[in-house]
């Protein structure tokens, strides 16, 4: 209940608040709860994380958890940058963000000594990211993709080009991702470009994509994943979704079906990033640790429907969920799909621009 | 020039140059306001457009302080690390800068610049070009470099979308956090730039078009004009004398003029902060243009009014003085044709009121001496009469007249005897004067024909000339016979045969008259003139003093007639007349109450001649007086003879004829003879027709009280024939009514006759009078008669008229009597 309501308020007041207010709140909210000693303080996505794992982790240690959740990325970023990366004990971040953190001097190193359960986790995801292999700790990856419901699409979906040039059925029913690169990635994919691209006019043509969508978008933010989300409601019909969200929407509703476009998408990897103003650093450690408990993770996992990047933990997955598509891509997707590299900062900019002019 | 025109010519000019005048201040004042209007709106809307601006600049510069105040700011402008700012943290600061935009839309791109000119963010409202974005060497970053103040505000057009906008911008100076906060320098870390929309400007100004069409520039002291309104560009650049003028101006916002090589225009200006200055141009040749555009409306009232004015005057002009002037214009040409009976409305209260009431005096004088020369051409000089002219017109209208109403008509012809031996004998002088005497005594005698007339209201009055010399015409236009002329004639032959005082003489003169008759003679003018003329040469030839009709026949009846009237005088000296009595009986008891006297003339060679045939003649001639008299007195003497003889006597009732009423006489004859005789007045009555009563005047009324108080009765005969009105019953003192026996003869067969007799017995019961009814020839009239309650008969059924010896012996007998058979046979 906090949690939801704290998200909501969150929300509005991103939109309709000024930032100096928004700042203050967030500052006393951080400070408010700072000087509990065995409390470990999470950044994290909503229904990310399995709650009975958690209890678990608690119970186990005596430390309590309070998750704080964001909705994208982005506004990861602005709540860290707000309380200048001070304030949480554990943030999960998404890979391409970590060397930014990493420069920024807001993170702490972790290494193997701290945290001995690393030794399941694939080397191919501890170094995936620029930095990461120095300062996060791999939780689970992914890929994007495009939920829609099937009840209310008359073509098939196939690629990007049918969610950024949708058919008429779906004008206003659409859901973005609201992050830069997400955005402006795909729209580079759709177009058949990279979507690392740095080339200016192949970012313009992303950028008119985008502009020419806006009008059908009904909103730029996330799907949620519980009832009242509006991908079941029927407020929304197509969305660009993670895999394993639109796996946990489909259990609710068979109704909505998820794909892995043609022409391939973003393979993302979260990690834990412990930052640098974090004076509970041990603690983090333990939950690191305890996360990677092959068994553990085995569950977390399957809670989120999102791949592991523990490979003990893989191996005690249940074959049919290690054999399912939408959590592991083919080959043929996954050779098609990149991660988002770090972008030459004045690119980055631009992505920013681009971004900005599409969601406001 | 007629009048009409004259009254417009010189009223005209008048109110002309009134209106004209008028019409030159409200032209005048109007303009005057035109322009206090222009330069009032244009100088409000000049102070309005001016103080947005101002209000812009001032809330631009607060706004910017309070962005580069912001913590994130600064945090984000003291990262060095480009791939932290702009991958983790710029996303942020563009969030913050796009809220601000959507609190003040016209911030349309807000930025960051690094001090090197590197546009480090920018946050737009809509996708816009970016010409650059090293910004290092573009003027406006010099100037934003160069600037003395931290805050730097200048209007430039923006290289990106090309429009003049307001470029607000604010050095960023901020110290190193891991510096000593104190003492460490601030060092710059770029510029917080917002450019701001200005099109309201160019809106409000291109908006702000009134009538006139003033144009507008904003412009800055150098004289870059950044807006106009101007549809082609005038005066720009401005000349630098203009731009001066401006300058000064600009505060004290009076109007100054101002003209480039075509127009000239009222110029405004304001000054709106240090650098900027709103100029307005109000174009003279359109400012003044409107009010033309008035004075044209004016000038159309004006000439409207002039034209309207005209007409009024026109057409009041034309009803109150021209109208009533060709209106007397008019009369007086008719007047000049002889038109006389014109009539002119005097009823304006002017000179030509007065005009026409002098018109109409004129016209009566001239009435006058028309109606003078009419006389004169109409009439006889000497006697006044009417002359030949008239006679012949009045002769001709008269006989027309006679002729339509199936009249009669006589022309008769006088002429003197011997006149002309008196003229020769006592001169013109008396001869004339004679002549006038004549004429006097000649209109008497018509004077006294009323009861020759029909009626008195006749339209054809009777008339009498003089035709010349000693020749009078009379023309009697409506008579009931040919007889009634020779009543004329010889009334005026009586009248000519009293002598004639001229001077000291007494003459006696004589006329001969010829008389003919219409429509017996002739019925035709001429010869109805020569007829009379003719006959009057007749009684010359008869000897004169005499007249003699046109016709033998009548001649002869007017012989017959003249000679009657001889032999009744001699009657009256002979006493040939004698008295009939007819009894009356009473109804009850069939005894003899009352006789009525009837006369009777016993013509010696003739016979018995009956009243009928001698009584109009005594009446005409009035010899009906004297023989009245004979019979009044014959009555009472009779009765004083049967009562020395001891018959029982009853009253007998006396006729009295209209003369004799009329003459006073009566009473005393009356008096002297019951006293002379001792006769007591119970035993006479006298009798009245309604005719009588009709024409009685006051004098002959009282005489019948008179009358009455001796104790004789009155009775009314021939009741109900005449006017019968119940008047008379009152007026006059009447003791007995007579139905007249033409009631009576269809009293038995005419209900309406009976009707009238029963209420004729009815009413004198009522009154307290006695009723007798004449003429009762039948039993079942006498039973009616009896059975209605009439007091007495008179009449056939019961006894004839008859000569006093046999009512004698009736008296002495009491008899009743038994039956008309019975009677004697008298007649």
């Amino acid at each position: 209940m906090y949690t939801a309501v704290l998200k909501k308020s969150f929300s509005l007041l991103v939109i309709l608040l000024s930032v100096v207010s928004f700042y203050l709140i967030r500052t006393s909210n951080a400070l408010a709860s700072q000087d509990v000693d065995n409390q470990l303080k999470l950044l994290n996505w909503s229904e990310y994380f399995d709650p009975e794992v958690l209890a678990e982790f608690e119970k186990k240690f005596g430390i309590t958890v309070t998750e704080t959740y964001y909705e994208t990325d982005e506004i990861r970023n602005e709540i860290l940058f707000n309380t200048n990366g001070i304030g949480y004990d554990l943030v999960l971040s998404n890979g391409s963000s970590i060397s930014a953190y990493a420069k920024h001097n807001w993170l702490a190193p972790v290494s193997d000594q701290h945290i001995p359960n690393l030794q399941y986790v694939s080397r191919k995801w501890r170094n995936s990211f620029p930095d990461a292999e120095q300062y996060g700790v791999p939780f689970l990856w992914g890929t994007l993709g495009i939920a829609y419901r099937k009840d209310k699409t008359t073509k098939p979906v196939t690629g990007w080009l049918d969610l950024f040039k949708p058919e008429e059925a779906l004008q206003g029913k659409i859901i973005m991702i609201k992050y830069s690169r997400d955005l402006v990635g795909m729209a580079l994919k759709a177009l058949g470009y990279s979507a690392n691209s740095t080339d200016s006019n192949e970012l313009e043509a992303a950028k008119q994509l985008l502009l020419a969508q806006k009008p059908s978008v009904k909103t730029y933010s996330y799907v949620t994943l519980g009832e009242n989300s509006s991908m079941l409601s029927g407020d929304a019909f197509m969305a660009m979704i993670y895999n394993g969200d639109a796996l946990v929407l489909q259990q609710r509703d068979p109704a909505i079906a998820f794909v892995q476009p043609k022409e391939g998408c973003s393979l993302w990897c979260d990690f834990f990033v412990i930052p640098a103003s974090s004076k509970k650093k041990e603690l983090a450690y333990k939950f690191l640790n305890f996360i990677h408990e092959p068994a553990i993770m085995a569950r977390l996992a399957q809670y989120a429907s999102y791949a592991t990047t523990n490979t003990a933990a893989e191996k005690l997955l249940p074959q049919g969920f290690r054999d399912d598509h939408n959590i592991y891509p083919t080959r043929e997707i996954l050779e098609k799909s990149e991660t988002y590299t770090d972008l030459p900062p004045r690119v980055a900019k631009k992505y920013n621009d681009i971004f900005n002019l599409v969601i406001q | 020039m007629r009048l009409q025109s004259k009254i417009i010519f010189i009223t005209t000019p008048v109110v002309v140059i009134f209106i004209l005048a008028i019409g030159g201040i409200s032209f005048s004042m109007l303009q005057e306001a035109t322009v206090e209007k222009a330069v009032g709106n244009t100088r409000s809307f000049l102070n309005s457009t001016g103080g947005k601006i101002q209000v812009l600049y001032d809330n631009a510069a607060k706004d910017i302080e309070l962005f580069a105040n912001s913590n994130l700011l600064e945090n984000y402008l003291l990262t060095t690390e480009e791939e932290v700012r702009y991958t983790l943290l710029q996303p942020t600061i563009i969030r913050l800068f796009s809220s601000y935009q959507k609190a003040n839309p016209n911030y349309y791109e807000i930025r960051i610049l690094l001090p090197d000119g590197y546009e480090d963010t920018r946050v737009v409202l809509a996708d816009q070009p970016n010409v650059t974005e090293e910004e290092g060497n573009t003027e406006i970053f010099q100037a934003m470099r160069q600037a003395q103040n931290d805050l730097f505000t200048r209007i430039c057009r923006n290289p990106d979308n090309g429009k003049i906008s307001l470029f607000v911008s604010k050095r960023m100076l901020l110290r190193d956090p891991n510096l000593n906060p104190v003492s460490s320098p601030k060092t710059l870390r770029g510029y917080l730039a917002v450019t701001i929309d200005l099109d309201f400007i160019d809106k409000k100004i291109n908006e702000a078009a009134d009538e006139y069409g003033t144009t507008f520039q904003l412009l800055d002291r150098n004289g870059n004009i950044y807006f106009h309104s101007d549809k082609e560009p005038t005066l720009s650049p401005l000349p630098d004398k203009i731009l001066q003028e401006a300058i000064n101006n600009g505060k004290t916002d009076s109007p100054f003029a101002i003209s480039d090589k075509q127009r000239t225009f009222l110029a405004l200006s304001r000054q709106v902060n240090d650098t900027l200055l709103l100029l307005a141009k109000i174009p003279k040749n359109h400012l003044y243009a409107s009010s033309y555009r008035l004075g044209l409306a004016v000038a159309f009232t004006t000439v409207s009014a002039i034209i309207i004015f005209a007409a009024l005057l026109y057409y009041l002009g034309k009803q109150f003085i021209v109208k009533p002037v060709i209106l007397l214009r008019n009369a007086a040409t008719e007047l000049g044709h002889g038109n006389l009976d014109i009539t002119i409305d005097q009823s304006a209260d002017d000179e030509i009121g007065d005009l026409a009431h002098s018109f109409i005096e004129m016209r009566n004088n001239l009435q006058q001496s028309h109606e003078q020369i009419r006389h004169l051409a109409y009439h006889d000089f000497l006697t006044g009469l009417p002359n030949r002219v008239m006679f012949l017109d009045f002769f001709n209208r008269s006989v027309e007249n006679a002729r339509r109403h199936n009249r009669v008509c006589a022309l008769m012809f006088i002429d003197l005897d011997n006149f002309k031996r008196i003229n020769d004998t006592l001169g013109h002088n008396l001869g004339d004067n004679l002549l006038r005497q004549v004429a006097r005594r000649l209109q008497e005698t018509i004077r006294k024909s009323d009861f020759i007339a029909v009626s008195a209201m006749d339209d054809d009055p009777d008339m009498i000339a003089r035709l010349g010399g000693d020749e009078f015409t009379v023309l009697l236009s409506h008579i009931r016979d040919q007889n009634d002329a020779a009543i004329v004639a010889r009334r005026q032959l009586l009248a000519l045969s009293e002598p004639f005082k001229l001077d000291s003489h007494e003459i006696f003169i004589s006329v001969s008259i010829g008389i003919t008759v219409f429509p017996f003679d002739s019925t035709n003018v001429e010869d109805l003139i020569k007829n009379a003329d003719i006959a009057m040469y007749h009684a010359k030839e008869r000897g004169k003093n005499n007249f003699q009709y046109y016709s033998n026949s009548m001649n002869k009846e007017a012989l017959e007639r003249l000679t009657l009237e001889g032999e009744l005088r001699w009657a009256i000296e002979r006493n040939e007349f004698i008295l009939h009595y007819q009894p009356q009986v009473d109804t009850r008891t069939r005894e003899i109450v009352g006789l009525e006297a009837l006369v009777r003339w016993l013509h010696p060679e003739k016979g018995m001649i009956p009243p009928k045939n001698f009584i109009p003649v005594a009446e005409e001639s009035g010899l009906i007086v004297p023989i009245g008299s004979w019979v009044m007195k014959s009555a009472v003497r009779q009765i004083r003879a049967w009562q020395q003889q001891g018959v029982p006597v009853v009253p007998i009732s006396v006729n009295l004829s209209s003369p004799q009423f009329q003459s006073k006489e009566i009473y005393n004859i009356i008096t002297a003879i019951l006293n002379q005789t001792g006769v007591p007045r119970k035993y006479l009555k006298v009798e009245l027709t309604e005719s009588i009563l009709l024409k009685a005047e006051e004098e002959a009324i009282n005489m019948l009280h008179d009358i009455k108080k001796t104790g004789v009765e009155v009775c009314l005969d021939d009741f109900g024939t005449g006017y019968s009105s119940l008047n008379y019953l009152k007026r006059f003192p009447i003791d007995v009514l007579k139905i007249d026996r033409s009631f009576v003869m269809n009293i038995t067969s005419d209900p309406k006759d009976a009707e009238i007799c029963s209420a004729i017995i009815a009413l004198a019961k009522c009154l307290n009078l006695s009723v007798v009814a004449e003429g009762v020839e039948q039993q079942d009239q006498y039973e009616f008669l009896r059975d209605k309650g009439c007091d007495s008969i008179q009449g056939f059924y019961f006894y004839r008229p008859m000569p006093a010896e046999d009512i004698e012996k009736l008296l002495i007998a009491g008899q009743k009597p038994q039956a008309e058979t019975n009677e004697q046979q008298l007649q």
